[in-house]
C-alpha cells in the first residue's frame, strides 16, 4: 500500500508497513521524513540539493580582521527589518569607508539561518558585462552554470528559476538604479527574500523598489571608534600607555570612519615611537596627502569622481567653508558663485549622495552638517585625496575661531589655467558686510597673493 | 589517534558504492553540488589501498560539515565503504550525515541477517579476513545510520 502525505517539510512521506520512525538528523522534528521517487533522478538529486545546500558550512567571506562594532549595527539593522515584516530590500546607504560592505557581508555570512541560496555580486558598479552578474547570481543561487547572451535573456531565465525560492541576494555598491533593472527583476523575486543593496546614493536605494526599507550606516561610536583603532595599533582594545592622548587626536581625525581608523591604525601599527607618532599628527591634520593611506584615498576618490563637475566644485565649496554653518547662508553664498545649476538640488543631491549633511540644529534651523565630526572629516579627506590627485596643494588655516577655515587651492599642474581662489572668513563679519568675493586670476608664479575683495 | 594528513578541504563528502552508484545518482548529485561551487568529494576507488580507510579520505571526512551516504544494494559488499561509513560517524559529534537508501530500505540496515545486505556480510565472515569486532562495528554503523532520517529511492520497480 502506497500513500503520500504531503508534510509541512514538503517532503513526501512513503508509508510502508515496515516503515520505522526516525528522527531527522538535522532538526529536533521527530516527523518521519522520507521522500520517494521512483526513478525520477532529476527530482531526487534536487532533493539532496536542497537539503545539503540547507545545511552544509559555506565558506564565510572575509569581513575585518577586527569586526569592532559590527554586531550592534546589525542588531539595529535588524530591529528595523523585524518592525516591517513584508520588508524585500534592504538599502544600506551612508559615505564611502563607513562599513556598508562591511555590515552587508557579516549579513551575508550569518545567512540569516533560513537562506541556504545565497548570493553575493561584489563590484556592482565596476561590472560593465551585466550577464556575468546574471551568470553569478544563476550559480551560486540555482547551481545553473550557462551563457548568457543577453540580460534580457538572463532576466527572464532568472525570474522562471527564482520562482517559490526564497534567496538572500546582496548587490554591493551600486551606482546606477537601471543598472539594478537589467540584471535582476526585483519585483520577481518571491516574497520572503532578502535584497541587500547597499549604496552612497539613497536616491538610488529609494527607487529600486517600492518599499525598500533604508537604514544609514552609522559612524562608529566612541568606544568602538577608540577600540578598533587600537586594535589596528597596538594589537590590543586599549591605547599603550603615554599614548592615550594621541590616540585621541587621531580619533579626532578619522571621526567614526572605520576604514580611515584601520588605515591609520595599521600605519602606526609597531612603530612605537612618539616623535614618528607626533608626526603622523601633524601630516593628517594637516591635511597634506598621506602617502600610506592611499586606501582611504582611493575610496573617497570615488564619492568625488562620480559627481557631475559642478557639483564636484560645490563640494568641495562647501566642504571648505561651509561646513558647520548655516545652509541659508550657504545657499545664498553659493548662488553668488554662479553654478549654472540649482544651488539648491545640486545641494540635494550632495546630500543624496552622503557627501554632505543637513543636521537639524536644536533651533531647527538647516545647517550643513557639523555635529558629527565623522561626516566633516570624512569630507575633509575626500577634499585632501582630491587636491592631492590634482597634484595640488592645500593649505588650510584655522583663522577666525573654528567657523571660519581658509583654503587655497593652488593648481601647479595646469599653469595656464585661470585659478579660482574662494576665501572667507568669519561667517559673522561676512554677514555684516553682506559680501562674499570669489576672484578669478590667472595664475602668477608668485601665489602668495591672497586677497579678499569686500 | 592516527595522523590526518594535511588533505584539500571539502564541504561535501559522498559515501558510496562505486559500481552501484559511480555512473548515476552519485555522479549526479557531485556535479549538482559542485555546480553550486562547493567542493565535494566523491571518492574513488583509486584511493583505496591499504586495509583502513586512506589519510586522505579521512582527511576529505573530517572536514566535511555534510556527509552523503548512499546505501545501494551491494554497499555491504565493500569493506571501505563500511569502514568509511564507521569513520564518518565516529568523526565529530557535530556531524551532519545523510543517508540515501537507494533501492534498499532502513529496514534491511538494521537487521542485517534479514535484509539485503545479508549475503555480503556473510561473505565478509568467510573470508575470515575481518575480525568479529569489526563486523560487528560495521553492523553498529548501519544500525546507526539506519536510525538517521533520510532519502528513499528507487531506481526501478521493484
Amino acid at each position: 500500500m502506497n500513500t503520500y502525505f504531503w508534510s509541512q517539510n514538503r517532503y513526501f512521506i512513503y508509508h510502508l508497513s515496515t516503515l520505522w520512525i526516525v528522527n531527522h538528523p538535522f532538526s529536533n522534528d521527530d516527523r518521519l521524513q522520507i521522500f520517494f521517487v521512483y526513478g525520477d533522478y532529476g527530482k531526487f538529486v534536487r532533493e539532496i540539493e536542497n537539503i545539503v545546500i540547507k545545511e552544509v558550512k559555506w565558506d564565510p567571506l572575509e569581513v575585518a580582521s577586527h569586526p569592532v562594532g559590527l554586531e550592534q549595527a546589525w542588531k539595529d539593522l535588524d530591529d528595523h527589518i523585524q518592525k516591517q515584516s513584508s520588508t524585500k530590500v534592504v538599502g544600506i546607504g551612508g559615505i564611502s569607508g563607513i562599513g556598508k560592505s562591511t555590515l552587508v557581508k557579516h549579513i551575508f555570512n550569518l545567512r540569516l539561518s533560513k537562506f541556504s541560496r545565497a548570493c553575493y555580486l561584489f563590484n556592482f558598479r565596476e561590472t560593465v558585462d551585466l550577464t556575468s552578474l546574471q551568470r553569478q547570481l544563476l550559480r551560486d543561487l540555482l547551481g545553473k552554470d550557462m551563457n548568457i547572451p543577453n540580460t534580457a535573456f538572463g532576466k527572464t531565465i532568472l525570474r522562471n528559476s527564482l520562482k517559490g525560492l526564497q534567496v538572500l541576494i546582496v548587490l554591493d555598491d551600486v551606482d546606477d538604479r537601471e543598472k539594478i533593472k537589467s540584471v535582476l527583476d526585483i519585483n520577481a523575486v518571491e516574497p520572503g527574500s532578502l535584497i541587500f543593496i547597499t549604496s552612497r546614493d539613497k536616491d538610488i536605494l529609494r527607487g529600486s523598489s517600492s518599499n525598500t526599507l533604508l537604514y544609514d550606516v552609522k559612524p562608529l561610536q566612541r568606544n568602538h571608534a577608540r577600540e578598533l583603532f587600537c586594535r589596528h595599533a597596538f594589537h590590543q582594545s586599549n591605547p599603550l600607555e603615554g599614548y592615550e592622548d594621541s590616540v585621541e587626536e587621531f580619533l579626532k581625525i578619522c571621526g567614526g570612519l572605520p576604514l580611515c581608523l584601520k588605515v591609520l591604525g595599521e600605519q602606526l601599527a609597531g612603530k612605537l615611537d612618539r616623535t614618528y607618532w607626533k608626526r603622523q599628527l601633524e601630516i593628517s591634520s594637516q591635511g597634506l596627502p598621506l602617502t600610506e593611506a592611499d586606501t582611504v584615498i582611493n575610496t573617497l576618490k570615488w564619492s568625488y569622481k562620480a559627481l557631475e563637475i559642478e557639483q564636484q566644485e560645490m563640494l568641495l565649496d562647501v566642504g571648505c567653508f561651509f561646513v558647520g554653518e548655516d545652509l541659508e547662508l550657504a545657499v545664498r553664498v553659493l548662488e553668488g558663485l554662479g553654478y549654472l545649476s540649482d544651488v539648491r538640488n545640486c545641494l540635494e543631491s550632495l546630500r543624496e549622495k552622503c557627501l554632505v549633511d543637513f543636521n537639524k540644529d536644536v533651533e531647527s534651523e538647516d545647517e550643513i552638517g557639523n555635529q558629527d565630526i565623522a561626516i566633516s572629516e570624512g569630507k575633509h579627506l575626500i577634499l585632501r585625496a582630491v587636491l592631492a590627485q590634482r597634484n595640488s596643494k592645500i593649505i588650510m588655516e584655522n583663522q577666525v575661531g573654528d567657523l571660519a577655515r581658509r583654503i587655497v587651492r593652488e593648481d601647479l599642474r595646469t599653469m595656464d589655467k585661470p585659478l579660482r581662489l574662494s576665501c572667507s572668513i568669519d561667517i559673522e563679519k561676512m554677514l555684516q558686510l553682506q559680501v562674499c568675493a570669489v576672484l578669478e586670476f590667472p595664475y602668477t608664479s608668485t601665489h602668495q597673493t591672497i586677497s579678499l575683495i569686500f | 589517534m592516527e595522523q590526518v594528513t594535511e588533505a584539500e578541504q571539502y564541504q561535501v563528502f559522498i559515501n558510496h558504492r562505486g559500481p552501484d552508484t559511480k555512473n548515476n545518482l552519485a555522479s549526479l548529485i557531485y556535479h549538482n553540488l559542485s555546480s553550486f561551487g562547493l567542493r565535494v568529494f566523491l571518492d574513488k576507488e583509486e584511493l583505496r589501498t591499504g586495509n583502513t580507510v586512506y589519510p586522505a579520505i579521512r582527511g576529505a571526512i573530517s572536514s566535511a560539515s555534510v556527509h552523503i551516504a548512499i546505501f545501494s544494494e551491494n554497499y555491504a559488499h565493500s569493506r571501505w565503504c563500511l569502514d568509511e561509513l564507521c569513520w564518518i560517524l565516529r568523526s565529530s559529534h557535530e556531524r551532519k550525515v545523510l543517508p540515501v537508501f537507494c533501492d534498499v530500505q532502513p529496514v534491511d540496515l538494521r537487521y542485517i541477517e534479514r535484509g539485503c545486505y545479508a549475503d555480503a556480510f556473510y561473505r565478509h565472515q568467510q573470508h575470515g579476513r575481518v575480525s568479529m569486532e569489526v563486523l560487528e562495528g560495521w553492523k553498529e554503523a548501519l544500525r546507526e545510520a539506519a536510525n538517521i532520517s533520510g532519502l528513499l529511492f528507487k531506481s526501478k520497480e521493484r
